[in-house]
């Protein structure tokens, strides 16, 4: 008994090294921090203006708030929600900081949104630079809140259920540790 | 002598060994899993944790049998501690994830046994994307252990039975984990007696559940012989196996937000070899597994 009991002690200890020693602690996780905003186009109307606030804090986990090493944006994209055969145009500010803007495009090109990187829609890089800023208070653990404005055109009047999506996104790296 | 009340003592010993590590192995680990995952859409998920999915599998279906010796009736009664080891290949620790744009479309990143998060960069906006995560398990093998029950004989024919349930833990930090499997096997033997091996076929099913993010299964069909010199037998057998994880969660990704995807287990076919000491009602038992992936499996057992 007591032999068996010795290598049951050495089996469990052998076990939990083997398990425990495997994990990387702490690891860095990319956390996203969308922002977006969804703007009604009213039916039979030319033109669009519309304001969200936005907190910044809440876009993200709050548990990894405390640990937020570096912050990145990877893509601005503006996209259309509902059947249009017309066209659109339109600039979008973040804090009365023009960041992106879209000119006399097919509305039914922007289902699937499309990114500044694909050359259909335009960045300010001081929209750009205004939004790292804030970003950076978000990583010095202020409690941050942007309001983005989205204007523009559309053309012919509007059909019933059209909407235009907004999406700037980014990256909080966070050190997170087990213990 | 070794009592019942040894044995009782022996089992609850061997529940509690598998407890702490399917516990330390997965469980503490499993709460940053989570954590990582949910940071992930569809697209990068499945190939940051498919070697999960291809490793368990292999490991899940490993030491289902450490003999091919079944007698046509009598009471056989045993249970097995069974440790498993299926190995990391440099191959599963990267895979090609997808970038948020058009071009370049993919990029290096590690997978969950690979080294720190890779970024990449578009060249048209100078934006940086980051892979979501560094890899989490920094191992050659994926562990596992579990509990085997093998009651038979009737008519030459064993049941197996593996069952571990771990509740939340941590105020939910650690999620309930429950492991269940279930098989039979038969004697060939009995029906070709000129044969001079021990032969059985035999049929497992498993599950394997982590909260409400990760459901796995797998089946397996296997034949399997052995011969026995004195207290050493000598096993092996042929297996078909299949496993597959499913995964459901939100992801907060806005591209891609709902999570509902199944992946199969890379290990379809193995070959397996191993050696067996029986010590009286104590059996130590070893073997190696062969197939897309390589696996490992040792052990004690208690009983006939």
């Amino acid at each position: 008994m007591k032999a068996m009991t010795v290598i049951l002690i050495g089996l469990t200890t052998a076990l939990l090294t083997m398990g425990f020693n495997c994990v990387n602690d702490p690891f860095m996780l990319s956390v996203n921090l969308p922002i977006s905003a969804l703007i009604n186009v009213d039916q039979g109307t030319t033109s669009y203006n519309e304001s969200q606030s936005i907190t910044l804090n809440d876009q993200f986990d709050h548990s990894y708030a405390d640990n937020i090493k570096s912050y990145r944006v990877y893509d601005l994209r503006i996209g259309t929600i509902g059947d249009f055969s017309g066209t659109f145009s339109g600039n979008v500010y973040i804090d009365n900081t023009l960041i992106l803007s879209v000119t006399n495009k097919a509305w039914n090109s922007f289902h699937t949104p499309q990114s500044v990187s694909g050359g259909a829609v335009q960045q300010n890089p001081q929209g750009l630079q205004y939004l790292l800023t804030k970003l950076s208070q978000v990583q010095s653990g202020q409690t941050v809140v942007v309001t983005l404005k989205t204007t523009g055109n559309i053309s012919p009047a509007a059909t019933a259920g059209l909407q235009i999506q907004i999406e700037l996104l980014a990256q909080l790296d966070a050190q997170v540790s087990g213990s | 002598m070794f009592t019942l009340r040894d044995r009782m003592s022996l089992r609850a010993a061997g529940t509690l060994a598998v407890l702490l590590l399917v516990a330390t192995t997965l469980g503490v680990s499993q709460s940053k899993l989570e954590d990582n995952l949910k940071q992930m859409g569809a697209a990068t998920v499945t190939g940051y944790i498919q070697p999960v999915t291809d490793l368990f599998g292999a490991d899940m279906h490993s030491g289902y049998f450490h003999a091919a010796d079944i007698e046509t009736f009598g009471f056989h009664l045993r249970l097995d501690i069974i440790a498993m080891a299926a190995a990391v290949s440099d191959g599963q620790k990267t895979y090609d994830a997808p970038t948020p744009w058009a071009s370049p479309a993919t990029f290096k990143a590690p997978t969950v046994f690979g080294g720190p998060a890779t970024s990449v960069t578009n060249p048209s906006t100078g934006f940086s994307y980051h892979a979501t995560v560094d890899g989490l398990f920094n191992t050659s093998y994926m562990p596992l252990a579990v509990p085997q029950l093998t009651i038979g004989n009737i008519f030459g024919t064993q049941a197996t039975v593996r069952y571990i349930t771990i509740p939340k833990m941590n105020g939910d930090q650690i999620p309930n984990i429950t492991l269940w499997g279930l098989g039979v096997r038969h004697s060939v033997s009995q029906y070709l007696p000129m044969v001079p091996l021990d032969l059985s076929a035999g049929i497992y099913f498993n599950s394997f559940t982590f909260g409400e993010l990760i459901d796995f299964k797998g089946m397996a069909i296997n034949a399997q012989a052995s011969k026995s010199f004195s207290i050493l037998t000598v096993y092996g057998g042929l297996q078909w196996e299949n496993s597959s994880m499913n995964l459901s969660y939100t992801s907060t990704d806005i591209t891609s937000p709902v999570v509902s995807i199944s992946m199969d287990g890379a290990n379809s076919f193995r070959f397996l070899a191993g050696i067996d000491l029986g010590l009286g009602p104590i059996h130590l038992f070893a073997d190696a597994n062969f197939g897309s992936i390589t696996a490992f499996s040792g052990g004690i057992g208690f009983g006939n």
